[in-house]
């Protein structure tokens, strides 16, 4: 095996153990993707985000390869009228899980790259303020209460 | 003695003119009061839906006699929309599968009406609402024929960006509308939906003011 590779690897290996130590800190549960019309330009994600770490985080971007653009937007009702706001950062307090939830924060998933069914996986990628990356993978899915499909899988970069 | 006489003529007289007015002129009830459950806004009077030229999403003309003769839920929006329409549609569907299980639907016809034509041709609309259910009717049609129907009903909303580029945003009013069978507005029930509080108003509100 040439050296370059075995160098290669043992970075691997070390950055793998760095991150899987990292993973307690902001943790991703519960992520899906609302199903949509096949030919549907525009879908949701939602999650419920856990700050195990002592300081707060910004959660500042969100991109997905299977997406033209990801933007993190707000739903807010005024009198019954529903406003959608782009969000530049939201605050995860230290010990605080916030919930990506209907009717308020939600991912905006614009321009899919192929048709997107139910059952897909959808993967995410947070970026956060400290330079922090969090890869999420979501479950195309009609609700969240939907049974079966409970499980969201995430891992650090 | 002759002045009692005139009484009771009198009282004779009161009683047949209203017992003749109940029978013949049905009047508006009390607005029924929903206690228990918040964000119903009961209309009474209710409001007549205008004369209306659109289009369901087969492409079929949708007019005034259109809303007759049975009830109707309806819900404002768009394709477009990621979180809150689909989210009330959602709610929509699982009342139509409660209510036909109940065997309590009674023809009632769940509408999506679009607020944005210059994207939901009865196409798109066709494949977005069949997707929520296959009876479910999808309604657009030209923008002043739209605001005639919103404005009488009280549907606000407005455009964020060009409506020329793809990407445009509706904020709109998100209530689901409540419509007798003679087509008059009855109520808006306010978000956040859940079955139970669709269902529970939409059942009171059909038992009291009748069919």
């Amino acid at each position: 095996m040439p050296v370059r590779q075995q160098i290669a690897i043992i970075a691997t290996t070390l950055l793998l153990s760095f991150n899987s130590y990292a993973a307690t800190e902001v943790v991703v549960e519960n992520a899906w993707v609302r199903t949509a019309p096949p030919s549907a330009r525009v879908l949701a994600a939602y999650m419920d985000i856990t700050n195990h770490s002592g300081q707060p985080r910004y959660l500042i971007s969100a991109s997905s390869p299977q997406f033209k653009s990801v933007e993190l937007h707000q739903t807010s009702m005024n009198d019954g009228m529903m406003h959608m706001t782009p969000v530049d950062a939201v605050t995860l307090e230290k010990g605080k899980t916030i919930h990506i939830e209907p009717g308020g924060y939600h991912f905006m998933l614009m321009g899919p790259k192929q048709r997107i069914h139910r059952g897909d996986k959808i993967t995410l990628k947070l970026g956060f303020k400290n330079g922090e990356a969090v890869t999420v993978e979501a479950d195309v899915k009609d609700s969240r209460d939907e049974p079966g499909q409970t499980a969201s899988h995430q891992h650090h970069h | 003695m002759k002045t009692k006489r005139t009484l009771v003529l009198i009282s004779f007289l009161l009683l047949s003119i209203s017992i003749a007015a109940g029978l013949f002129w049905r009047g508006e009830p009390a607005p029924l009061e929903f206690t228990d459950i918040k964000g119903i806004s009961i209309i009474s009077p209710p409001v007549s839906l205008p004369d209306i030229n659109l289009k369901d999403h087969n492409g079929k003309r949708i007019t005034l006699d259109d809303f007759k003769g049975h009830w109707s839920m309806a819900f404002f929006g768009y394709t477009h929309c990621p979180d809150v329409c689909p989210t009330s549609l959602a709610v929509m569907k699982r009342v139509a599968t409660k209510l036909r299980k109940e065997g309590q639907e009674r023809d009632t016809h769940y509408l999506f009406v679009s607020l944005d034509p210059f994207r939901d041709t009865p196409e798109v609309l066709k494949e977005y609402i069949t997707f929520f259910d296959p009876d479910f009717i999808g309604i657009t049609g030209d923008k002043t024929e739209i605001d005639k129907l919103s404005e009488r009903v009280g549907v606000i909303y407005d455009y964020e960006g060009d409506v020329r580029d793809e990407d445009f945003i509706v904020n709109h009013y998100a209530a689901i509308l409540i419509i007798d069978p003679d087509a008059r507005l009855r109520a808006h029930i306010l978000p956040p939906h859940s079955v139970e509080k669709v269902s529970t108003a939409f059942n009171r509100i059909r038992d009291y003011y009748g069919d």
